[in-house]
């Protein structure tokens, strides 16, 4: 929108043009009083709540006592984090992030995108909203209550192990065995989220022109070859941004998941970083360890999605040509 | 096969489908029912138990799938009944999502509109200052210190102010009021509204579709959410549904729900059946309205994914 379309445009206002800043932030802070008025509530929340946490991260430099407060605890340097790179704890939690995290890249990320073609292969228009809507469901479901499903399904009398029982096996504690928990982690994920991951690759097929489609048929293209001749090469830039945002938010596994799901049994392989700040913090107590864990993690992911949002722009750029 | 020959007759395209195809069309059609059976069936057992009546549960002890002899409300009858704290909790959870949505839905507006306007000085410094906070934070603990240095724990006050705003919905909403036309406030403006009038009687009329999306997800967000009060409320007469659902289910013991004197009845439902009620009954409001948005919410997720 053209900026003198909105402005008054009378005389005066040119020669305010030279005037100095402090004078045109009047005029600005006068003329669009409402507009500032409006921001305030916004601006004053990120401050409180997203900057003033960022400053409180200096406890994470300090043997903070929650007692003595910001001020009156002890700097300690670099103490905390010489401690967090010797724990095998905090080693440990950041490898299960690692390792996590890539099997649900591997495993989490294609599904969507495969759901997605596959339901737009179908052409009955009530079978199609209706499988949207279910595969939706979950995705409405706390991870409290995904935890109750998925214990119903997995306790020794639920049908899973009634199942592995039918063919002979030993009843699984899937939750409490460190070899099936990352499989549960990753497969409770695909559950729930997959349909509603769908709608974003689903609303880039529906753009596909039908002409494309159509011409394809005329020249006797079955419908695998449709799939992978247009309808996926015509969504690869929408799966590639997708995989760029995936890969900067890498560190970030799923908390409320992992803190639903575990338990001290299966902390070797499913205590993640943020699972270890929330232990380390709210039960030890100790801040400033949990702190500079939580910046460790932070500083990573900020490096991430810089690179990541870098990459994608380079990317949008390219394929603009 | 009737409707896929009518539908490519549609298309115009006057090609037969090939046996190929069809036994395509049929099965990708059956690999898409299993995979919502599949979806489905956790959540149907669960409710299917809450339905049975505790005879046929006492006689099947080690049965997953009961088939009820009848169907009966019982269980339920005897959760809301016995128990103080689910209504306790459900009132808490009501509240929350009500006054939360309305809230983080009041503060997106406000904040998103300002931002929309190109001409606004100095919007790009404050688009920088929100943008940031989307690519770093302070993490858990010194949000919790800056929470309880605001004296707001263990207030209600805690489950709405520390999320009162969501800077990615905020980011969608701003890129919604950015593709109304100009020309509409403008001409509000010339016959002497403010930005204030312009904003809540002209355009937020406009907006409503993406406000149900985004508030949909607000209502979702505060229905479900569990962390904050594990964090900043410690007195259980605070505790939301979600929160206390979780207590039964991590200690695996329905005491929690304080059933009082009706915990020594002759006819006590297993604890199993006590846990998948109160289940079903914090799962089952959203699953019942998320339906009616699925086009609202569709659309709201692909304003946010065209770049703002």
């Amino acid at each position: 929108m053209n900026s003198t379309t909105i402005l008054p445009l009378n005389p005066k206002e040119t020669s305010k043009m030279e005037a100095s800043w402090i004078s045109r932030l009047i005029t600005a802070l006068v003329r669009y009083k409402y507009l500032y008025l409006l921001l305030v509530p916004g601006i004053l929340y990120i401050i409180i709540f997203c900057y003033g946490p960022m400053i409180g991260l200096v406890i994470s430099f300090q043997d903070f006592k929650i007692t003595k407060g910001v001020f009156g605890s002890k700097f300690v340097g670099f103490d905390n984090f010489t401690y967090l790179l010797k724990s095998p704890q905090f080693l440990a939690a950041f490898r299960n992030t690692c390792i996590i995290s890539l099997y649900k890249i591997i495993f989490s990320f294609p599904t969507p995108i495969l759901l997605a073609l596959l339901i737009n292969e179908i052409r009955i228009n009530i079978f199609k909203r209706s499988v949207q809507t279910i595969i939706y469901l979950p995705h409405f479901l706390s991870w409290v209550i995904m935890y109750g499903l998925i214990f119903n399904l997995l306790k020794d009398f639920g049908p899973i192990n009634q199942l592995v029982r039918a063919f002979g096996g030993d009843t699984i504690f899937f939750l409490s065995d460190v070899r099936y928990f990352r499989g549960v982690v990753v497969l409770s994920d695909i559950w729930k989220e997959m349909g509603w991951n769908s709608i974003i690759y689903l609303a880039a097929l529906a753009g596909v022109p039908l002409e494309l489609y159509e011409s394809a048929k005329m020249d006797g293209a079955n419908r695998v070859n449709i799939i992978f001749g247009i309808s996926l090469p015509y969504i690869l830039p929408t799966i590639i941004i997708m995989f760029l945002l995936r890969i900067g938010n890498v560190l970030n596994v799923g908390f409320e998941q992992i803190i639903s799901l575990y338990n001290p049994s299966v902390y070797s392989v499913g205590d993640i970083i943020d699972t270890y700040v929330f232990r380390v913090g709210f039960i030890q107590t100790e801040f400033g360890v949990s702190a500079a864990a939580g910046m460790f993690k932070s500083v990573i992911a900020c490096i991430m999605v810089v690179f990541m949002n870098n990459m994608m722009r380079k990317y949008e750029q390219e394929s603009l040509f | 096969m009737g409707k896929l020959v009518q539908t490519n007759q549609k298309m115009k395209v006057n090609i037969q489908n090939s046996w190929g195809d069809q036994i395509f069309s049929i099965t990708s059609g059956l690999v898409l029912a299993i995979i919502c059976l599949l979806t489905l069936l956790p959540v149907v057992t669960v409710m299917l138990n809450s339905l049975t009546p505790t005879k046929d549960l006492v006689n099947n002890p080690n049965s997953f799938i009961v088939i009820p002899s009848y169907i009966t409300f019982n269980h339920y009858i005897w959760l809301f009944k016995g128990s103080q704290r689910i209504f306790t909790a459900y009132t808490i959870t009501i509240l929350r999502t009500l006054v939360g949505t309305f809230l983080c839905l009041f503060m997106t507006v406000v904040t998103a509109y300002p931002l929309s306007k190109k001409y606004l000085p100095g919007r790009n410094g404050i688009m920088k200052l929100f943008f940031f906070t989307l690519i770093f934070s302070g993490g858990m603990i010194p949000t919790f210190l800056v929470v309880n240095g605001m004296k707001i724990t263990d207030t209600f006050f805690a489950l709405l102010i520390p999320c009162a705003l969501n800077v990615y919905y905020m980011i969608i909403m701003r890129t919604f009021f950015a593709s109304i036309p100009e020309e509409i406030s403008e001409a509000a403006r010339i016959d002497g509204a403010s930005d204030v009038t312009v904003l809540f009687k002209i355009i937020l009329p406009l907006a409503l579709p993406s406000m149900a999306a985004i508030g949909l997800f607000y209502a979702v967000f505060h229905w479900n959410s569990f962390m904050d009060v594990v964090m900043y409320i410690n007195k259980r007469s605070l505790w939301p549904l979600q929160m206390l659902l979780r207590e039964i289910l991590v200690t695996n013991d329905i005491g929690e729900l304080s059933l009082g004197g009706l915990i020594q009845d002759a006819a006590r439902p297993p604890a199993s059946v006590i846990t998948n009620c109160t289940l079903v009954v914090s799962a089952l409001p959203l699953m019942c309205i998320y339906p009616f948005l699925q086009k609202y919410f569709v659309k709201g997720l692909m304003i946010g994914s065209v770049k703002g």
